[in-house]
């Protein structure tokens, strides 16, 4: 069964991202095994003693080549002590910040659990772990390439000092912003990309918007606003959908009401 | 005589109060709609600023009314899948393990079979951490030159689930049974009795061979029809 990034390593990159709280590259990513199962909540329980230690991986595109797609790939083998005692059935592998301690950054199942006993160890090939952003969501193929490089690869995505809040009367998709008005005033909302906007999010919660965000009155008809479209500089980096669809028209201010928006990192 | 009267210039002054002032704004406004049309709307606005002097004026300023458009937003979720497809013991040679082929329930050596059929074979294969392996089996002719080789392949462990018939509890071994099919692998026809000699081969997932666990034994095909 495929698992995911924990609750911690998703709040990091909502803060990051919505709310200016820089989350840095790591230079060492720990990889090991654990015993009872993990989820995005905590990883599971690692053996005790008999050998076992958590086996270092340098942070970098030679290990972790260059998400494309969405899709990040592990190219180095993962190759664990060899046991010194009996380590139990292994059944997850865990993702770590730290030699020891720390956090757990993602987790999944082994294909098949495998019982460590004494003068075993386990292997995992390269190219055998992969990290996927699913189709769709709120981040941009931009964005998922540019946090998969972040956290596997060590490739900083720099905290966007600003965001560039605009709408469009088409469909997004995850390369394409979408259409936004030409006409009737219509211009992107720039905002400070901090906390006081995008309230910390923690524990897995989704991040919200902890001001009214409100666009420029329009002198004109826009056209119907579909879609929110999230900018950095150039980068279109995500999208909301509007539900409903809303016809901006002269006179009228589109605006969002604090904690409307629910972002989330799953 | 007359008198000429002058009159003498008299002013009639008169002191007008005002103790109240209503400011009257008329709104042209839509039932349920709050959408004007281009026509001006007129404004009477009276405002009184001296106790001895009124002032009326008019405005024909347009008015607008600006509309607060609130957008909701749908939940918006980014999500990500980590997956993890193979996984293997390490170090390697895992112990070599052991193993007997049986067809139809008989040992396999010495059997005749009838070339052109389908025959179920069954390996057992008895070892330690059996998933690990891939199980070949290997059959030559030993009578042509040149002679056909059959070969069949059953992999066990690659990111599947290996049959595994269960774990010997006295032996901590696992053993499995796995059957496959014996064809020719060519379209010729068997035209005379075959003697195949085979062999079973085991190897892991990383490239080390483990080498033959079957006994040097045989089996023949004779022919599907008369020659």
């Amino acid at each position: 069964m495929p698992g995911s990034f924990t609750n911690y390593a998703e709040s990091q990159m909502l803060n990051h991202t919505l709310g200016g709280v820089q989350w840095s590259t790591l230079p060492i990513l720990y990889f090991s095994y654990t015993v009872s199962a993990s989820g995005e909540s905590g990883a599971g329980a690692e053996p005790s003693g008999g050998n076992f230690a958590r086996v270092a991986v340098f942070n970098n595109l030679t290990n972790f080549p260059q998400a494309a797609n969405g899709l990040k790939r592990v190219m180095t083998e993962i190759q664990t002590n060899i046991a010194t005692a009996n380590h139990g059935q292994a059944v997850d592998i865990v993702v770590w910040d730290a030699p020891a301690g720390g956090n757990a950054l993602a987790y999944t199942q082994l294909p098949a659990s495998k019982l460590v006993e004494t003068n075993d160890g386990l292997l995992i090939p390269a190219d055998a772990i992969t990290i996927q952003a699913a189709a769709g969501g709120f981040f941009s193929t931009y964005l998922k390439n540019a946090w998969l490089d972040h956290i596997f690869g060590g490739v900083p995505w720099p905290v966007p000092s600003t965001w560039d809040i605009g709408y469009v009367t088409d469909t997004p998709t995850d390369s394409a912003a979408g259409t936004e008005p030409s006409t009737g005033n219509y211009g992107r909302l720039s905002i400070a990309n901090n906390t006081i906007y995008f309230s910390l999010a923690t524990g897995g919660q989704p991040k919200t918007n902890g001001q009214k965000l409100a666009w420029a009155e329009a002198n004109g008809t826009q056209g119907t606003a579909t879609h929110l479209v999230f900018w950095s500089g150039n980068n279109y980096c995500g999208r909301c959908q509007i539900s409903p669809t809303k016809l901006i028209e002269a006179t009228d201010i589109p605006e969002i009401d604090p904690g409307v928006l629910q972002i989330t990192v799953d | 005589m007359s008198v000429k009267l002058t009159p003498v210039a008299t002013t009639a002054t008169f002191e007008i109060t005002c103790s109240q002032v209503k400011r009257v704004r008329k709104l042209a406004v839509k039932p349920s709609v709050a959408k004007f049309d281009t026509n001006i709307l007129v404004i009477h606005r009276i405002r009184s600023i001296a106790p001895n002097s009124i002032t009326v004026s008019s405005s024909t300023e347009p008015v607008k009314m600006k509309r607060r458009r609130k957008l909701m937003v749908k939940p918006s979720v980014a999500s990500f899948t980590v997956d993890c497809s193979t996984v293997l013991y390490y170090p390697n040679p895992i112990p070599k393990p052991e193993g007997s082929i049986t067809v139809n329930g008989k040992p396999l050596n010495g059997q005749r079979l009838r070339g052109g059929d389908f025959h179920i074979l069954q390996i057992f294969i008895r070892g330690h951490k059996l998933s690990s392996f891939q199980v070949f089996f290997n059959a030559a002719s030993t009578s042509e030159v040149g002679g056909k080789i059959l070969q069949i392949n059953k992999s066990q462990g690659m990111g599947v689930t290996p049959v595994v018939l269960g774990v010997d509890p006295t032996t901590s071994e696992d053993t499995l049974t796995c059957n496959i099919f014996l064809y020719r692998a060519d379209t010729a026809a068997v035209t005379k009795e075959t003697e195949f000699r085979f062999e079973l081969e085991v190897d892991d997932l990383l490239g080390v061979r483990y080498g033959l666990i079957a006994d040097n034994s045989s089996f023949t095909v004779y022919p599907d029809a008369p020659p």
